[in-house]
């Protein structure tokens, strides 16, 4: 618990910055509150929406928790999840008259593959290449972006759709949405893809806490040199630690292509990426932590599309400023609490001095 | 001190309470505003003979309120119904593809009986949410619905193109005429198409050029590929360009410009876009949007609200080319034809060839 402390101090300093924002924006942070609160948690469809946004989030914050914990950086996640996406889409085109069982698996596991294969060629180039991590899944991410161009609109391109689409997926391939499943989410297009991203929330959580490889995972991003001479292989585990992280990355499209739109339109990604390395920093890099930090975005993701309805002065882009501020507090977390030590010791002092 | 008030473990719990109470509150307003609200809406319309009190949803597309073209348009439009009939409009913009859905949802929830959807991208999402309320009316721009509850609101892009087509076909002096599309999709095909034939009815030796700008939504917002494009158009002869390029049409501008002859004049698209260079521009097409919005709200005030297709073309002024200071000199030698040609595409005397007719009958 005590861990969680200073996450939570962050999360207090962030909604007191906001509200004096949001005081010299001439409204009120009550009413704010309220309207973010009752946007993203105050029906049942809002929820539901809070937790369709938070769907990919989930995915990117683990691929980029993962990706820490083995001591790599992977900003790569926006493209790793294109090229899921586009895989997913492709295999849902081509493969369209596959049966139930088989088809969305299948699907997911194309995402993954796809995923996997291109945060595998940044680990590859970092490890054969001394292309640093960080360079290698940026620019990756452009090359994705190209790809995903080509095949949305050229290969696999719906010619009746005024929009960027690719033609619709088979009916088989569909995650259903979790309203006409088990009644929950109201009317919001929340599908089975969320349990999928709990579902690989627990593995990460099992496989690194409770596994070999996911000791040699930690060893190699905590103490590479200690791993190193206990007969790790630091290359072998980059490159399968990114391939994985990629992997989950990967998966990320599946709520928006296979379960609501039920195509690839250009940028299904929508910065879910970028979003998950706040995420994952955010929910210290630990599994449910992630699950947890996502939830919080997906709500101010949807609780600030009523701002623009609600209040005079404030916009949507409030959550992004918000958001900012969590990521900004958490990351300087340790000056809060050195500041905080500091102060105390001169308290100290001078009521040593007073005595 | 509300300050330090709200920093105290105190002041949060406080904080979150209230928010909760707030919350539970507004709850419980809602429902019942939500039955009450319809009834005494509908009375006091009929007593003030207008919209009093009325209010009126906006949802624009990723573009934002200040795309300076097509959701601008839509805003001056509701705003200034807004004005007219002393009505209230919200509008929301959407970050992304996911909140049309809920922004539709939300402003039909609250009882509010006209939501405007702007933009053909939310027709997928307005086709999933029109069922689910069917005492609430609704509008998309640019894109047809089929619900009894929803108005969609189509423009006859082709007679505007085919006039402004006429139009440089009659001040061209080399015989060539440009055209640079944005996105290549079936709306600026349409454009193309009827622009080919007004060329060729004035001047029916005439070479059009075309180009496109991309083929990703990106295209609307690429200036430097607009300039090249008008460039290389240019150096083949062409001296008048149409571009229906959104954004990327301003490097269209900048190139007619770039001819020290000035002999090279650039047709605007969507707004009054004759201002831009002034001098350079020898007309712009408008499409009205704002004029359709305005029109949509009127019928909803006046409780004449129709759903079903509904297109804007020359009769009605919802497509138009724009004369003002800046090219009133430029045009007043053809603006006799131009008329003329008006009154036979309004007569149907002229048959305006539609890309998306030729489309179905393949």
């Amino acid at each position: 618990m005590t861990r969680l402390v200073p996450v939570f101090v962050s999360i207090l300093i962030a909604v007191l910055l906001t509200s004096i924002l949001t005081l010299a924006l001439g409204e009120s942070p009550l009413v704010v509150a309220e309207v973010l609160l009752r946007g993203s948690i105050g029906t049942p469809t809002a929820f539901g929406y809070t937790l369709y946004y938070a769907t990919p989030l989930i995915f990117t914050g683990l691929a980029v928790a993962w990706a820490l914990k083995a001591g790599l950086f992977n900003i790569g996640a926006e493209g790793q999840m294109t090229m899921g996406g586009i895989a997913m889409a492709a295999v849902g085109i081509v493969l369209a008259d596959l049966p139930g069982f088989i088809a969305w698996p299948l699907a997911v596991f194309a995402g993954f593959l796809a995923g996997a294969f291109w945060g595998g060629m940044v680990a590859w180039l970092k490890i054969r290449r001394g292309v640093h991590e960080v360079l290698g899944s940026i620019l990756f991410n452009f090359i994705s972006y190209g790809i995903a161009g080509f095949v949305i609109l050229d290969l696999l391109r719906n010619h009746e759709s005024q929009n960027p689409e690719t033609l619709p997926i088979g009916q088989s391939y569909h995650l259903q949405a979790l309203s006409d499943l088990v009644g929950i989410g109201g009317t919001s297009p929340l599908n089975t893809a969320f349990f999928l991203a709990l579902a690989v929330a627990l593995l990460v959580d099992v496989v690194l806490q409770r596994t070999l490889f996911g000791l040699r995972i930690r060893w190699t991003g905590g103490a590479p040199e200690f791993a190193r001479r206990s007969g790790v292989s630091i290359s072998a585990t980059t490159l399968k630690a990114f391939a994985i992280s990629g992997g989950i990355a990967g998966l990320a499209g599946a709520s928006a292509v296979l379960g609501y739109m039920h195509k690839a339109r250009e940028g299904f990604a929508a910065g879910a990426g970028f979003v998950g390395i706040a995420v994952a920093l955010l929910g210290g890099a630990r599994a449910w932590g992630v699950v947890a930090a996502a939830i919080l975005f997906g709500g101010l993701q949807k609780g600030s599309l009523d701002l623009d309805l609600d209040t005079e002065n404030i916009s949507r882009d409030l959550a992004i400023v918000v958001q900012a501020l969590i990521v900004l507090a958490v990351a300087s977390r340790g000056a809060l609490v050195e500041l905080w030590l500091l102060l105390k010791a001169k308290y100290e002092s001078s009521k040593a001095r007073q005595v | 001190m509300a300050i330090r008030n709200l920093l105290s473990k105190k002041g949060l719990g406080l904080f979150v309470v209230a928010g909760v109470l707030v919350l539970a509150a507004a709850g419980c307003t809602k429902k019942s505003d939500g039955s009450s609200g319809e009834s005494s809406g509908g009375a006091s319309g009929e007593k003030a003979n207008g919209g009093e009190g009325l209010t009126i949803g906006l949802v624009l597309d990723k573009g934002g309120k200040d795309d300076k073209s097509f959701n601008s348009a839509a805003v001056a439009g509701a705003t200034r119904a807004a004005k007219e009939f002393g009505i209230k409009v919200k509008d929301v913009e959407s970050p992304d593809d996911a909140a049309f859905e809920p922004a539709m949802r939300t402003f039909a929830e609250r009882g509010i009986p006209l939501v405007l959807a702007v933009g053909f991208a939310q027709a997928d999402a307005l086709k999933k949410v029109a069922p689910s309320f069917p005492n609430t009316h609704f509008a998309i721009v640019d894109a047809v619905v089929d619900a009894p509850n929803v108005a969609s609101l189509m423009f006859e892009e082709q007679e505007g193109s085919y006039l402004v087509g006429y139009l440089a076909g009659l001040a061209t002096k080399t015989g060539k005429v440009g055209f640079i599309g944005g996105m290549d999709v079936a709306m600026i095909r349409r454009f193309l198409m009827a622009y080919e034939a007004g060329v060729k009815a004035a001047n029916p030796k005439a070479t059009v050029f075309n180009g496109f700008v991309g083929i990703t939504s990106s295209a609307w917002a690429n200036p430097t590929r607009g300039r090249e494009l008008a460039l290389s158009q240019m150096s083949q002869g062409a001296d008048v360009l149409f571009h229906a390029a959104g954004a990327s049409g301003m490097g269209v501008f900048d190139a007619v410009e770039t001819d020290r002859k000035k002999a090279t004049y650039a047709i605007g698209v969507d707004s009054n876009q004759n201002g831009i260079k002034p001098g350079r521009v020898l007309t712009s097409m408008l499409k009205r949007v704002d004029n359709a919005v305005y029109e949509i709200i009127k019928s909803e005030v006046e409780k004449k609200f129709a759903g079903g297709p509904r297109s804007f073309g020359l009769k009605d002024k919802g497509i138009d080319y724009a004369v003002d200071d800046h090219n009133r000199e430029l045009v007043a030698p053809y603006t006799e034809k131009l008329e003329k040609v008006r009154e036979d595409i309004v007569a149907g005397k002229i048959l305006v060839p539609d890309f998306y007719k030729t489309k179905e009958k393949k």
